[in-house]
Parts: structure tokens; C-alpha cells; sequence
């Protein structure tokens, strides 16, 4: 199976960093500026930052995740998520952002990657992180992440684990509620 | 999410029965989707449509420009446009241009007249973009209504622009939505007809406090730009004038410009606003929104608490 676009990663020293041809994470800095979503051809957005007031560019097409950092409901907003990265890819390229893209953009980011690249949960945090050193999703969205696939039963358990023995994720998550 | 290409809507809207060199005769329809207040095609629409005629006639299609850029479409609308209604429309050559004329039996709807210009378009002052530079993102934003062509939120066919404002500009960045690139890569020309008509249309219910209609429209088209490019809508407040006595017909300015400052087209709006305009038009700002919006736009207006108290109008929030 190919799981993703060829591997050519993207970073153009925008805050803007392609996971796949058709993916993308950012901050809500660079997701507000009009000249680099043009530049890089966006034309949707998944908007995770749970802040009223974010610019919104008519001919972009924009979807709410209104979640806070960590919020157990994440999984409430994956299929939605989900459906919407399936549609807007039509489109062009789709940017997810939260507040700093370090914890709740990359968390939906794994989701999109399990999903539809077929990747481990494990491997597509780690994917993304190559992309992107600086993610570290809250450890309470990756158990609700790995407890969201192991209920719906649709892959096998070990490609679900996101805590693998001796290793220790979500770094950087302090259990507390924080503006990333 | 794919929608047909506006320039073919357009196309597809307007029924060709005779051309030649003298002129060319078609009827047009507006559909619901082109609407601006309900029941009535939108003026921006009607404009572009207006032009569109013109392209037609002269064989002109995306960036195949037959019609001399810079170009000045100078509409006058008569009356509104009504929906799913077959309206005669004609085109004739005059001169040092073209006539556009939509009409409905022997009463005209509203016709424009179509000239190259002379001078390239000008753009906003070093002034105005410095008031802009320290606008940005702020302001407020003014309400819409759910399925108009230029701000319905719910017309996928629409720009979906509500712009924001302070009490400076009026304005908005954006990036035309896909279905307005022409096949050739550039952007429809009735996109600029209808952000123009609408900025010109709220600059002067702003200064007036009361809805009303845009009833002379001039967008001054430049050379093609490509679709993708982001746009900004700028009009300033304080350009807004009257020469009407009662203060109920303004004259407005706005100019829609690239991100170098490049003016891809300038329109002028004349707007004719009352307080009788505002009890038939504010319903339709309702279903969906925002009080303090409306609130803060039509200051004057009593029957914005009214409206709004009125349950029967909540329905349909987006």
C-alpha cells in the first residue's frame, strides 16, 4: 500500500509544514495570513484553536474543532474532521492549525494519517514530528486517540498502541490545560 | 464542492436569439442563486450580467479579451431584477462602445454603457493604505443576508464576503472561490462587478444608518488577474458624499486591488438609502444573526429590536 504522497516534505519557513502532498500543519499565525494560505495553495482549513475572532478569508472554506488543550471530546470531532479533510482535498491542500500547532492540530493530524494512509497510529505521530520537531500532542489526546480505534475495532490492536514500552509520549504534556 | 465555472453560469443563464453586426438580442434569467435581496437579482449580479452581455457579443471568454482593458461599465438599475423571470436583453454597439440593456417587456430592468478608458485605474492613496495597514484584521463585521450572492453565507454560488469596518474603512481581503477562474486561469470579471457593488452598497448604509439599493453602479475593470491571487476591498468612509439635501443619496468609492497595490478595478456606487428600505430589507438580516451587528449598523433603527424580538424570524440560524 502506498501509505502517503512520496515522501517529498515541504518547509518553507512560513510556520507552514506539509505532512503529506495534500496535508499540513501550522500555528494560528501562519494560518491567519492570507499571502502564505494563498501561496501554498489553501483552500480549506481546519481551525482547532477554540478562539473566536480568527481572520476568516471568504473563498477559504473553514471547519471549527472547538476544543480546548487537552480536551477528552476530541474524539467527538474526528469523523467530522475527518470527512471534511476528504472533501476540501478536492480543493487543494488543507491546512490544520491550532493556537502553536504542537499539540491539538497534530493530534487530528494522526487521526487524518491512521485513517486514510493507513499508517500505525505510533508511525504517524512519529511522521509527523519529522515534519514538524516541534509537536508534542497533550498524552491525554493520544489515550483518547488509541482508545477512540481500539472501540470502533476496525485495526489491529498493535497498530493502535501509542505508548510502546520505554518510551515515553506526549512530551512536553504537564496534564494541564494550556493555550497550545 | 465543486461547482460549474460562473462564467458558464453566466453563460448558460442567457438564451442567444439573434447577432449580427448591429447587435446582438437574448433573453436572460436570473436564478435564486444570483439573488442579492430576496425576490430580486443582485445589483453587483445584474452589473456583471450587464457585461457579461457585452463579452458575449464580442466573442470575448476568459482571458481572450475582445473588450479593451482598462474598461469603465457604467450601470444604471432601474429596477430590481426578478427571479426565474425570461427578460429581454440587447446588446448594441454605440459610440466608442457598447450598450447592454436588460429589460422586461419595453421597461428596462437596467443597461449599462461599456467604454475602453483612456488611463490606466487609479489606486488608493499612500493615505489610505497606511489607515488600512493599521486596520488589518480588527473592526467589526457587518451582518449578511444567508443567500445573497455577495454575502449569503449560504449560497455556495456566492462570494460569501461580509466585510469589516471601523470608522475609517470599510473592507475586505479574500480570495475568489474556485468556480470564478476562468478556464484560462483568470479571474471572472463579474466577481469585480459584484464586490464592488456590494462594498459601494454598505459604504452607504453605514454613513446613511438605513438599508436601501444601489441604483447607478460604475466598475472600472483593469487588465485580467488570476483567479488565485487574494484581493482587498478597500472603500473610505470619509469619500462617502451626498449632494442630496435630505441625505438619503450618497455617492461611494471603493477600489479592489492585488497584494503589490495593483487595482484589478475601482467601482463607484450610488446608494439610495430610507427608513423605509430598513423595515422591508432588516428581516432578512435576521435568521442566523448577529443583534449587536445589526444593532450597530442601523443604529437609528427601531425596528431592529423589534424584528429581532419577533420569534417567527428566528428560525434558520446558520
Amino acid at each position: 500500500m502506498v501509505w502517503f504522497w512520496n515522501g517529498e516534505g515541504r518547509r518553507d519557513g512560513d510556520g507552514i509544514d506539509f505532512l503529506t502532498a495534500d496535508l499540513a500543519v501550522a500555528n494560528l499565525e501562519a494560518a491567519s495570513d492570507l499571502e502564505v494560505l494563498t501561496r501554498h495553495g489553501f483552500r480549506a482549513v481546519v481551525d482547532a484553536s477554540n478562539r473566536d475572532g480568527n481572520p476568516r478569508y471568504p473563498g477559504i472554506l473553514y471547519h471549527d474543532v472547538p476544543i480546548a488543550d487537552p480536551d477528552e471530546r476530541l474524539s467527538e470531532f474526528l469523523p467530522g474532521v475527518v470527512a471534511f479533510i476528504d472533501e476540501a482535498r478536492q480543493l487543494g491542500p488543507v491546512l490544520l492549525h491550532c493556537v502553536a500547532g504542537i499539540s491539538r492540530s497534530p493530534a487530528l493530524a494522526i487521526c487524518y494519517l491512521h485513517e486514510r494512509h493507513g499508517m500505525s497510529l505510533l508511525a504517524a505521530l512519529d511522521h509527523i514530528r519529522s515534519r514538524r520537531p516541534v509537536v508534542a500532542p497533550h498524552p491525554l489526546f493520544l489515550r483518547v486517540i488509541q482508545e477512540y480505534y481500539l472501540q470502533r475495532r476496525l485495526t489491529p490492536p498493535e497498530q493502535l498502541d501509542l505508548f510502546p514500552k520505554g518510551r515515553r509520549q506526549g512530551v512536553g504534556g504537564n496534564g494541564q490545560e494550556d493555550k497550545r | 464542492m465543486s461547482l460549474q465555472p460562473m462564467e458558464e453560469y453566466f453563460r448558460d443563464r442567457i438564451r442567444l436569439e439573434a447577432q449580427g453586426a448591429e447587435g446582438m438580442r437574448a433573453t436572460v434569467t436570473f436564478t435564486p442563486d444570483l439573488q442579492g435581496p430576496p425576490e430580486a437579482g443582485h445589483g453587483g449580479g445584474v452589473t456583471g450580467m450587464l457585461f457579461e452581455l457585452v463579452r458575449l457579443f464580442l466573442g470575448e471568454r476568459g482571458g481572450d479579451v475582445r473588450v479593451p482593458r482598462p474598461v469603465r461599465i457604467d450601470a444604471i438599475l432601474h429596477r430590481e431584477a426578478p427571479l426565474d423571470v425570461s427578460l429581454l436583453a440587447t446588446v448594441v454597439p454605440m459610440e466608442s462602445g457598447w450598450l447592454s440593456r436588460i429589460l422586461r417587456g419595453d421597461r428596462p430592468i437596467a443597461e449599462a454603457e461599456v467604454r475602453p478608458m483612456a488611463g490606466p485605474l487609479t489606486p488608493p492613496t499612500s493615505e489610505v493604505r497606511r489607515a488600512w495597514e493599521r486596520s488589518r484584521e480588527g473592526g467589526h463585521e457587518v451582518p449578511g443576508y444567508e443567500f445573497c450572492l455577495a454575502c449569503g453565507l449560504r449560497n455556495p454560488r456566492g462570494i460569501q464576503v461580509r466585510f469589516n469596518y471601523n470608522d475609517r474603512l470599510v473592507w475586505k481581503r479574500l480570495l475568489p472561490q474556485p468556480h470564478f477562474r476562468c478556464e484560462d486561469g483568470s479571474l471572472f470579471p463579474g466577481y469585480l462587478c459584484i464586490v464592488g457593488d456590494e462594498i459601494g452598497w454598505w459604504l452607504g448604509a453605514l454613513r446613511q444608518g438605513e438599508c436601501g439599493l444601489s441604483n447607478r453602479v460604475t466598475v472600472c475593470l483593469g487588465a485580467p488577474v488570476a483567479h488565485d491571487v487574494p484581493l482587498l476591498i478597500l472603500g473610505e468612509r470619509s469619500a462617502v458624499t451626498t449632494a442630496d439635501p435630505k441625505g438619503r443619496v450618497w455617492q461611494t468609492r471603493a477600489a479592489i486591488v492585488t497584494p503589490d497595490w495593483q487595482p484589478a478595478a475601482t467601482a463607484e456606487v450610488q446608494f439610495a438609502g430610507s427608513r423605509a428600505f430598513t423595515k422591508v430589507m432588516l428581516p432578512g438580516f435576521v435568521p442566523g444573526g448577529d443583534r449587536a451587528a445589526v444593532e450597530r449598523v442601523f443604529p437609528a433603527s427601531k425596528a431592529v429590536g423589534e424584528v429581532f424580538e419577533s420569534g417567527a424570524l428566528q428560525a434558520g440560524g446558520r
